[in-house]
């Protein structure tokens, strides 16, 4: 169903909400009361927001997403930030371009160019002229 | 004049100069607003002294919106939404093999609006935070209330979303200690959340990585024939064209500054509106949507003087007008810096110096027009997949530089989910952006109105000032939607015109 698919992110901002308020019972007001008067407005908009999704869109159904390649950019990125933290940026950097940009369809030659110039150039910039260790 | 210039640094001059280029460039590229440009740089920028922070940041806010206007001019394709309305006029202009002519006009119009924005930023940001110096906590928690009216009006066709991704930001920042008890909400026991989520690595995840995942969706950046380069010779000559079309310089001058200083209202709206008043003041009517030189200048000049509308209310009010000027008012507080009434009384020499900065800059922008304008447009063809990947490894140091801690990786890809999701369903990820920022300050002062009258809800009903400020609130929203009503139709009118 369409709806249920537009209906997707206002169910998390329900679920953050009742997560939010639940975790937070028992603390004084004045530490809640602000926060709890947002949520309860967010779940009001999420609920008005899935009611008229299911009226423009009651009875579609859902369609097929296009194809897109975001799923796997965003994997890598997520091994390309695990690797950062583990063995450093100067390791983990040349081998997520280069894998990024091969898996995405470039040429060998300017894949590898850009993995090793562009960490090298970030490296220079933030060693040595901002101090920050990488 | 002699003891102003007298008083330039030359590095702040550079870091200007900087500002402006980096702007330029990724504002030239399709899809890559301010707010993501500026949210890359951000660890550079936090890097720097306040002032120079300040002016490279605003830098990038005016060059990506000249930036936007080459692409516009060039292939058809504009770099941002405030550069839709360029596109009509401009692009028809280079059919015509009038290119440089129309580049010279965006680089001399964006920079004579530029300045002048930045004159009335300065003499009218004092008067207005001189004004604001008598409010105490309940008029500030309206004020705050009529920055967040922002929130609604980001999105009209989708109001409801925009209001969702609004109270979605203003609750992401209720996580960390409250500002009353100082008691932990939402922290799970880590340290790295009793201050809320880290401002700069969530920016960098919903403007960075969101903005890279949706490219993915695309080919190219832009897909059209190539265009003759624009000859240094013949952009000088069109600069002082320019001033030929003064009556539309000064309309998209005004309203660009205007309509910026109101909330919500960005530079979409302020170059379609100057369009159409542009066109109805005009003595060639006929001629708009068949690459009129007026119809290119109006818009664009709006387009910039946004840049300092924007600023009198971030500066004078601690109201962000759009995305980037968030993005702006949350490093400024980063660094020590409350903007406000308060700002103009603690740091009235360090404003001043950023004026004469700011409009330096602006002069610098019609030298990048003359000699790099053209250059600028061939980024476009940058492929997408080297784009996407080079970004997302900048913004992990950029992430990670922040505080050196590996969480700040962890939030950041959180954020670039969540915001690719959000993108993905349509809504405002500015909208967001605003919560994050003004949640933290509209829960003190909403507490603490609360605790001065013995938790009387009507201590924001019943002065004087907060009664103004309601009133404001609801002709601010009431004036979003006459503009974008005023915008809609005028753009179909328009687009009905160039297809014509």
């Amino acid at each position: 169903m369409a709806w249920l698919r537009e209906a997707f992110l206002p169910i998390i901002g329900i679920v953050y909400s009742i997560l939010y308020i639940a975790l937070t019972v028992g603390l004084p007001a004045e530490s809640t009361i602000f926060p709890r008067t947002i949520l309860t407005v967010l779940c009001i908009l999420a609920v008005l927001i899935v009611l008229a999704e299911y009226r423009k869109r009651g009875g579609e159904a859902a369609k097929a997403a296009p194809p897109s390649q975001a799923p796997l950019v965003y994997g890598l990125a997520v091994v390309f930030v695990i690797g950062f933290w583990l063995f450093g940026f100067m390791a983990a950097a040349p081998v997520f371009l280069a894998a990024a940009m091969l898996l995405l369809g470039q040429p060998v030659v300017r894949a590898l160019a850009v993995a090793v110039l562009l960490p090298a150039g970030i490296y220079l910039l933030f060693t040595w002229t901002f101090g920050v260790s990488l | 004049m002699i003891e102003i210039l007298s008083n330039v640094d030359f590095t702040t001059f550079l870091v200007t100069v900087a500002g402006i280029f980096v702007g330029m460039f990724f504002g030239a590229l399709p899809g890559f607003g301010g707010s993501s440009a500026m949210a890359l740089v951000l660890p550079i920028a936090i890097s720097m002294s306040p002032l120079n922070a300040m002016v490279f940041l605003i830098g990038i806010f005016g060059g990506t919106h000249y930036g936007g206007g080459i692409p516009a001019v060039l292939v058809g394709v504009p770099g941002d939404a405030g550069a839709a309305a360029t596109v009509i006029d401009g692009f028809k202009m280079t059919r015509k093999g009038r290119a440089s002519e129309a580049l010279a006009m965006v680089a001399m119009g964006s920079a004579i609006a530029g300045i002048v924005s930045v004159i009335c930023f300065h003499f009218l940001a004092p008067v207005l935070a001189k004004a604001a110096l008598s409010f105490g906590p309940p008029e500030l928690f309206v004020l705050v209330i009529f920055g967040l009216s922002i929130v609604g009006s980001i999105d009209l066709e989708r109001m409801l979303k925009s209001l969702f991704a609004g109270a979605l930001g203003l609750g992401i920042a209720a996580v960390g200690v409250d500002p009353y008890w100082a008691e932990p909400r939402l922290v799970f026991g880590s340290p790295h959340l009793y201050e809320g989520f880290p401002f700069i690595p969530a920016l960098l995840g919903l403007f960075c990585i969101a903005q890279m995942l949706s490219l993915m969706a695309e080919k190219d950046l832009v897909q059209t024939e190539e265009v003759a380069a624009p000859t240094f010779r013949r952009t000088v000559v069109g600069m002082f064209e320019t001033f030929r079309y003064w009556k539309a310089l000064l309309i998209g001058t005004i309203s660009g500054t205007f309509i910026g200083a109101l909330p919500g209202a960005g530079a979409s709206i302020a170059s379609f509106v100057s369009y159409t008043i542009a066109k109805s003041v005009s003595s060639k009517p006929e001629e708009f949507g068949k690459g009129s030189p007026e119809g290119l200048v109006a818009p664009e000049s709006a387009n910039n003087a946004v840049v300092g509308g924007a600023l009198i209310p971030t500066f004078a009010l601690g109201i962000p007008g759009s995305g980037a000027a968030a993005v702006l008012m949350g490093v400024m507080m980063y660094m020590g810096l409350r903007p406000g009434p308060r700002l103009f009384v603690e740091q009235l020499p360090l404003i001043q110096t950023l004026v004469t900065y700011l409009l330096l800059g602006n002069i610098v922008m019609i030298v990048f027009g003359a000699i790099a304008a053209g250059t600028f447009y061939r980024i476009t063809r940058i492929p997408i997949p080297v784009l996407v990947p080079c970004v997302i490894a900048a913004a992990s140091v950029g992430a990670y530089a922040y505080r050196g801690e590996a969480f700040d990786l962890g939030v950041m890809m959180g954020f670039g989910l969540l915001g690719f999701l959000l993108q993905r369903w349509q809504y405002p990820l500015s909208a967001v952006v605003l919560g994050l920022v003004l949640g933290p300050m509209a829960e003190q002062y909403f507490v603490q109105s609360l605790a001065m009258s013995g938790w009387n809800f009507m201590v924001f009903f019943d002065r004087p000032i907060t009664i103004v400020l309601w009133l404001l609130i609801a002709g601010s929203v009431l004036s979003s939607v006459v503009l974008y009503r005023r915008n809609r139709s005028e753009r179909l009118g328009a687009g009905a015109g160039a297809g014509s």
